[in-house]
């Protein structure tokens, strides 16, 4: 088996699955109406940011039944997964989402830079934002990829959020005992190792706030992150077997 | 070239407190075929499983000498995304099957198995069970493998597919192919087969050619089978 053909023909499964699945355009849909709509009511520069903070979700989303859908139908008993090509098909799952994720929002991207050139509004900056988020995506696709071996159904994706939902809730109701963990979020000043370790928590919970300027930095600790869990993915499918039916 | 084309040895997988099977070794040979015959959670799957690495086997050795088996499961599951034809394109090119080879030996397998190619163009999740297996017949067979394993190669048919299946299996060994079918259907295996090998309680029982088991004046296979069913599993 070439790997080059075997990289096409998962890469093409991948592709399909997501293509077919109406949930991919409904999402597609709902960001490019919130954005258009902060566009029409306020300004192109406030859409361009609502884009940047909202759009590493669609790697998130795009992660949903990753691992376990697959392997519990058993479409993975078959003599083109025979001998652990099913462990490879299931990593490599990792790349292609990315992949076809990126091909959405660089699409998107390309609009907003298009526009901005055209009417003086553009700035280097947005590169550096935008690439910011395509590492929050990643980071997405690693923790969502990671999960669904436990969560079916897109409960994959429903963990991450409630947990997000949960942060924030429980953000705002314990401000007070928290005033200097929020005081070094706004300034983004982290001086201790403590601070720090908890900002990496925090950028877990929500690597979205990567695309602000002040955590470009911290981007290192989000890419660690990714390498974690895919490595707690290589391990789950380096044990994984195909015995439910 | 040797005759035996897989060899397992000591084969031993547990599930939990379960031992599914138990140090199995038996061997297949070319041009013949091989009915694994055993009660359902015998360990015939988990044995068939751990063949082609869908199991990790706790002990024991697998020895495949040749290219790429085709598998035939019991219930064949397919990506619900794709159709028949996605699928044998993808096949073919993952286990490099020549693109011009491929419809020819589409229409030479279909018209065996009784597939209807028209199909090939529908999502294979929508094909009758019976449909289902065919075209999983029709994905195996498209590489042309040197050793055929299928799990309950009748489930699902028809009586009309059954006979079609079981002239496939007897041109397929006439081809020199190795064919290891684990079934309960004894009267059909006792038809076609020529090595049996009965496993209970995931250990073997009897591993012998069907000739020999008729030359030493043994009972037929169903009989046998039955008689089998009454004693004791030992370690072989």
């Amino acid at each position: 088996m070439s790997v080059s053909h075997r990289l096409e023909v998962n890469f093409f499964l991948t592709r399909k699955k997501v293509l077919s699945a109406k949930s991919f355009y409904a999402l597609l849909a709902g960001l490019a109406a919130i954005i258009a709509y902060v566009w029409i009511k306020d300004s192109f520069s406030l859409s361009l940011q609502f884009f940047f903070f909202l759009f590493p979700h669609l790697f998130l989303f795009i992660s949903q039944d990753m691992m376990m859908d697959e392997i519990e139908t058993g479409v993975l008993e078959n003599i083109a997964f025979a001998h652990g090509a099913f462990r490879d098909y299931l990593f490599e799952k990792n790349i292609y989402l990315f992949l076809l994720a990126l091909a959405v929002v660089v699409a998107a991207f390309s609009f907003f830079a298009a526009y901005g050139l055209a009417s003086g509004q553009f700035s280097a900056r947005f590169l550096i934002q935008f690439l910011m988020g395509v590492t929050a995506g990643a980071y997405y696709i690693s923790i969502g990829g990671f999960l669904s071996f436990n969560f079916k159904g897109g409960s994959n994706v429903l963990v991450v959020v409630i947990g997000q939902l949960a942060a924030f809730i429980g953000l705002l109701f314990s401000a007070t005992q928290r005033l200097g963990f929020i005081d070094q979020l706004t300034a983004a000043s982290f001086p201790d190792w403590s601070s720090r370790l908890k900002l990496i928590v925090f950028l877990g919970v929500l690597p979205n706030i990567l695309v602000s300027e002040k955590y470009f930095a911290a981007s290192l600790g989000i890419i660690g992150l990714a390498c974690f869990f895919l490595v707690l993915q290589k391990l789950k499918l380096g044990a994984l077997e195909l015995k439910k039916r | 070239m040797s005759d035996v084309i897989l060899r397992v040895e000591n084969l031993a997988k547990r599930f939990g407190r379960v031992e599914a099977v138990k140090n199995v070794s038996f061997s297949v040979r070319r041009a013949a075929i091989t009915a694994f015959l055993g009660e359902n959670g015998a360990g015939k799957t988990t044995t068939i499983k751990g063949i082609l690495g869908f199991l990790k086997p706790d002990a024991g050795r697998v020895e495949v000498r040749c290219r790429q088996p085709g598998y035939v499961p019991e219930h064949p599951a397919f990506f619900p995304w794709l159709t028949g034809r996605e699928i044998l394109g993808f096949t073919a090119k993952l286990l490099g099957v020549d693109r011009n080879e491929l419809a020819r030996l589409v229409d030479r397998i279909s018209d065996a198995v009784g597939f209807d190619p028209a199909l090939l163009e529908r999502r294979v999740q929508t094909y009758s069970s019976g449909n289902q297996k065919k075209f999983s017949y029709l994905q195996s067979l498209i590489v042309s493998p040197d050793l055929l394993i299928v799990d309950e190669p009748f489930s699902s048919l028809d009586p009309v597919s059954i006979k079609s299946v079981r002239e496939l299996f007897l041109r397929l060994k006439e081809e020199g192919k190795a064919l290891l079918l684990s079934s309960h259907l004894i009267s059909e295996m006792e038809k076609i087969a020529d090595d049996v090998i009965i496993i209970k309680q995931g250990s073997i029982l009897l591993e012998e050619s069907v000739e020999r088991l008729y030359r030493d004046g043994r009972p037929d296979l169903e009989a046998l089978f039955l008689s089998f069913h009454e004693q004791r599993p030992q370690e072989t």
